[in-house]
């Protein structure tokens, strides 16, 4: 059940309704039914894995927690140390999990890797493949349930005693498929005040459906549309010059940031709607300073996630130059890895990478080099520099992430630089992108409206349902009306149009 | 009091909401606009009730082959077309329920083209499901069709959302002949149909299959419900074998049911409808070879069933209308074979609803015609035709002089698309329509006719 289909537009409402009206007591369980509907909708039987995840890590999280902390404890009867056995409960938490997780998501891309590898030195292919469909959300389930292991295990947290309670946690429906990736410290105590929540708070549920909209402006209108133009570039790049295909690249980099940051803006809306508050997993990304500045911004839950479980206890920043970037090199490709069994998101993460560490490699030079020249740091022209040399360096990567194969990717950049064609920019060949010029002035306005509302952000730190509440009735109405009209007119839906998945349900 | 304002507050929100929502439905919903993806489901719903005597019912065949405005005409028979392209089974059945439940005609005559079609064609079904009203039968409707995305034919949004891109003028002006329309789309082209000899004697039979056996079944009991003649028929085209053993098969059991069917590909030598010049295409008759079926028809229903014949009845307006038009229709493509001036003015003077824009250059000595005879039959002095000039002929009224002397300008608003104009340039006048000149300067009589009623031009002609 996508959040743009009418499937949804029903479900949603029937779900708030009774649970706005149902007994306190019911809330919790209500939302489990109904998040476990929603999740069975895409395919019934994947319903057991996330079972299984909740039972393993729910359980394990209780012996965690049972189990003391205090390293001077030994227990008795094995003569093991009491922390020995948290950690092995905690291994054994991970490896079920993550064993799930490779099964389904890398068992195929691990097997097809070792082939082409021992096809190298002549040794005949393993023959050993599952053709299994990818569970929706996995990752992203996986990882929450996982870190909230941790959190117990670190003493962060109290392990959940309700399973009621803690499964509505991992499958809490507005982000069980594609993120935010709750924290236990922020989903998990709401979820355990539930029976507290102001359901029926009209200023909230209307901040919640204003997210909601705007989440489905950038889906159906922005990203489906600028998707076009991305998809007839990657697939042929072979038509195109220069020109064509940065704009393909770009056209990629909005399409995954509009489709992405979709989905996140109405899981929040949709769980405001019902008053619980998930974390903002973009904030303005494109308008970063430098890539660490970027990853502070874009899919930040992801992002702390993998800092904190990932790269922290790899040793984080308090170690040797050396050993940091090492750390930051095995978390990049980690995460690119996380996005998907492919090579290609590898040399995606790798790509990021090596930025950071370039980039933490030149910042003393370049820093005296700018003193030197007297470089006003505080100018507009130097912050717009350094966000226009941030975003080439993104958009450069996402090819790496869109391309189908390294290959694709090295053909891509080649013919990227070696095919130089400026009067492309002069004679139409743009309009010729697989959008008519008319849904090309669509696409522009919808990207310029995009751009306003992303700088109002950047500026104000304002979200548009805050900037809308302060604004004459009239305004908001107009506003408001005319999305709604955007999103039903301009939206890529219906027989005319085939709407493509969120992007981010296949990581 | 608080929360009373804020429900109000919602309330008035979802209802402007909602009117602009419907404001952009009634701007993007599939109308037909005389274009290729004729449905005559509009011309259906703008009939005033318990008018229609006679309903046809079938696809482009059934519009192609079967003239009400000739029946009109001709009989006084008050008939309707409910044709669509492509109407398969499931669009006939639910269309002619539709049209039941306005109309109470005395008998149905459905084409059986129908029961050839096994998979509905995407941009048939189109047309065919997004024309009829939202109603439970367009639900049946929809979900007996052969489509896979029900849901969004049922909604209608999902569908004609996309019209953004080919929105005209018809999306936002009403086309006046949908308000009046009975069904037919004239087509004059006539292109040569290479028959294959003997397909319709062949008396090879398919058994008639269970989905048309269900489909006669259903036209059966619902014209017994509506106390309606039944009567099929198959209309004229170069049908293959499979097709002709489908009908005999169909026309077996409609033989064991009791219900009458005319065949009209049995009767082309008949009827004199010839395959050089009757036919629009192997499909489709053209106007002139539905005329002769139409006639036939007009004879059959009243000797058979005896058809009132309501002509000069005030309520049947639109029936004279619907044949006006149809006359300036061939009047306009008559015009196309005639080349002598006075026989033109005569065609001209047969009609109203003309503005006649005329340009005479040179005195018209160096002509093989009579030109003043040819303008005075229009009502203009002959001596226009002696000296260069203008002269306008408005729905048979000769304006005064254009521009006036002293007068730069000219306006005449032809249509709320069209306008005339007339500027004057030195010496030289300037006649442009929407900003295109219609006349080059040449020795002899220009003229330009502009219909009102269809509400778009004639062919230029220049008479020298």
């Amino acid at each position: 059940m996508l959040f743009h289909s009418v499937e949804f537009l029903v479900f949603f409402p029937v779900v708030v309704l009774l649970y706005a009206f149902l007994p306190r007591k019911c809330r919790a369980l209500w939302l489990l039914i109904a998040s476990y509907y929603f999740y069975m909708s895409w395919n019934a039987k994947y319903a057991i894995l996330i079972a299984v995840s909740t039972l393993v890590t729910w359980s394990g999280s209780l012996l965690i927690g049972r189990i003391p902390k205090d390293a001077a404890s030994e227990s008795p009867d094995s003569g093991q140390s009491i922390p020995g056995v948290r950690r092995a409960v905690l291994i054994l938490v991970f490896v079920v999990n993550l064993g799930i997780l490779f099964f389904f998501k890398y068992f195929d891309f691990a097997i097809q890797s070792v082939n082409r590898a021992i096809g190298l030195i002549g040794i005949s292919p393993v023959r050993a493949s599952f053709d299994v469909l990818l569970p929706v959300g996995i990752s992203f389930y996986t990882f929450q349930a996982l870190g909230y292991c941790v959190d117990v295990y670190r003493g962060e947290e109290k392990a959940e005693k309700s399973l009621l309670r803690y499964a509505l946690f991992v499958s809490f429906f507005p982000q069980l498929v594609a993120g935010p990736i709750e924290r236990s410290g922020h989903l998990m105590r709401q979820i355990d005040g539930i029976e507290e929540i102001r359901v029926r708070d009209a200023e909230r549920i209307v901040n919640g459906l204003i997210l909601m909209l705007w989440g489905l402006f950038l889906k159906v209108v922005v990203a489906d549309r600028v998707a076009i133009v991305a998809d007839t570039v990657f697939k042929r790049p072979y038509l195109y010059g220069t020109c064509g295909l940065i704009t393909g690249a770009i056209a990629f980099s909005l399409q995954i940031y509009c489709d992405f940051n979709a989905y996140s803006t109405i899981a929040r809306g949709a769980a405001r709607v019902m008053g619980f508050d998930l974390m903002d997993n973009f904030d303005t990304p494109y308008f970063a300073q430098s890539i660490a500045d970027f990853w502070r911004r874009w899919h930040i839950s992801l992002t702390s996630w993998f800092r904190d479980y990932v790269y922290i206890p790899l040793g984080g920043n308090r170690c040797s130059r050396g050993r940091r970037y090492l750390n930051q090199m095995i978390t990049f490709l980690v995460s690119g890895l996380w996005h998907g069994a492919a090579w290609t998101y590898v040399a995606w993460g790798g790509l990021h990478g090596i930025y950071r560490i370039v980039g933490d490699l030149l910042k003393k030079p370049l820093t005296r080099i700018g003193d030197l020249m007297h470089v006003d740091r505080t100018a507009f022209s130097y912050r717009f520099g350094r966000i226009i040399l941030t975003d080439i360096l993104v958009v450069f990567a996402w090819i790496l992430f869109r391309a189908e194969s390294l290959t694709a990717a090295g053909y891509y950049i080649g013919r990227m630089f070696t095919r130089p064609d400026p009067w492309t920019l002069f004679d139409g060949s743009l309009y010729r992108l697989g959008l008519e010029p008319f849904e090309a002035h669509v696409l522009m306005i919808m990207l310029l409206l995009l751009f306003l509302i992303d700088l109002i952000k950047y500026r104000r730190n304002e979200e548009l349902p805050a900037l809308l509440a302060r604004q004459n009735l009239w305004f908001r109405w107009a506003v408001l009306i005319g999305m709604i009209l955007m999103i039903l007119v301009y939206g890529a839906y219906g027989v005319d149009f085939h709407s493509e998945q969120f992007l981010y349900f296949t990581f | 009091m608080k929360q009373t304002g804020k429900a109000i507050r919602i309330l008035l929100f979802a209802v402007v909401a909602a009117l602009c929502i419907a404001g952009a439905y009634r701007i993007l919903s599939w109308k037909d606009t005389m274009g290729d993806y004729l449905s005559s489901a509009e011309q259906l719903y703008a009939t005033p009730r318990d008018l229609v005597d006679v309903l046809f019912v079938g696809s482009s065949h059934c519009y192609a082959g079967v003239n009400p405005d000739l029946l009109w005409r001709d009989f006084g028979i008050a008939a309707f077309d409910m044709a669509i392209s492509g109407q398969d089974k499931p669009s006939s059945l639910y269309y002619t329920k539709e049209a039941l439940k306005s109309q109470s005609p005395k008998v149905i005559m459905v084409d059986l083209l129908a029961t050839t079609f096994e998979e509905g064609v995407p941009g048939n079904v189109y047309r065919n499901m997004l024309s009829m009203r939202s109603s439970p039968d367009q639900v049946r409707m929809v979900l007996e069709e052969p489509v896979e995305e029900k849901a969004d034919y049922i909604l209608k949004w999902p569908v004609i959302h996309s019209r953004y891109r080919e929105l005209k003028a018809y999306d936002f002006v009403s086309n006046e002949y949908s308000r009046y329309g009975r069904g037919y789309c004239y087509r004059f082209a006539a292109n040569e149909v290479i028959h294959r000899p003997g397909t319709e004697s062949m008396e090879d039979t398919t058994l008639i299959s269970d989905g048309n056996r269900r489909w006669v079944d259903s036209f059966i009991r619902l014209a017994e419900k509506k106390g309606a003649s039944l009567h099929m028929i198959i209309l004229p085209y170069e049908m293959s074998i499979e097709d002709k053993m489908i009908f005999n098969g169909v026309q077996d059991y409609l033989a064991e049911k009791g219900i009458p069917c005319i065949d009209f590909n049995c009767m082309m030598s008949t009827l004199d409808i010839r395959y050089l010049t009757d036919f629009m295409d192997e499909g489709h008759l053209n106007y002139y070879g539905g005329a002769k079926v139409t006639n036939y028809l007009g004879q059959f229903l009243r000797d058979t069933y005896g058809i009132e014949n309501h002509a000069g009845e005030p309520a049947y307006a639109m029936w004279d209308k619907s044949l006006k038009y149809g006359e300036h229709l061939v009047a306009r493509e008559e015009s196309r074979a005639i080349f002598e001036p006075n026989e033109y003015m005569d065609l001209l003077l047969s009609l109203e609803d003309l503005t006649i824009v005329l340009r005479m250059d040179g005195d018209g000595t160096g002509t093989q015609f009579d030109l003043p005879g040819a303008v005075s039959a229009i009502g203009l002095d002959p001596s226009f035709a002696r000296k260069t000039g203008i002269a306008i002929v408005d729905r048979g009224t000769v304006l005064p002089e254009v521009p006036r002397a002293g007068e730069e300008l000219y306006l005449n608003e032809l249509s709320f698309q069209d306008m005339l104009s007339i500027t004057r340039d030195d010496e030289d006048l300037v006649i442009e329509v929407n900003g295109e000149e219609l006349f080059e300067p040449y020795d002899g009589l220009g003229v330009y006719v502009y219909d009102r009623l269809l509400g778009e031009p004639w062919q230029t002609r220049i008479f020298y």
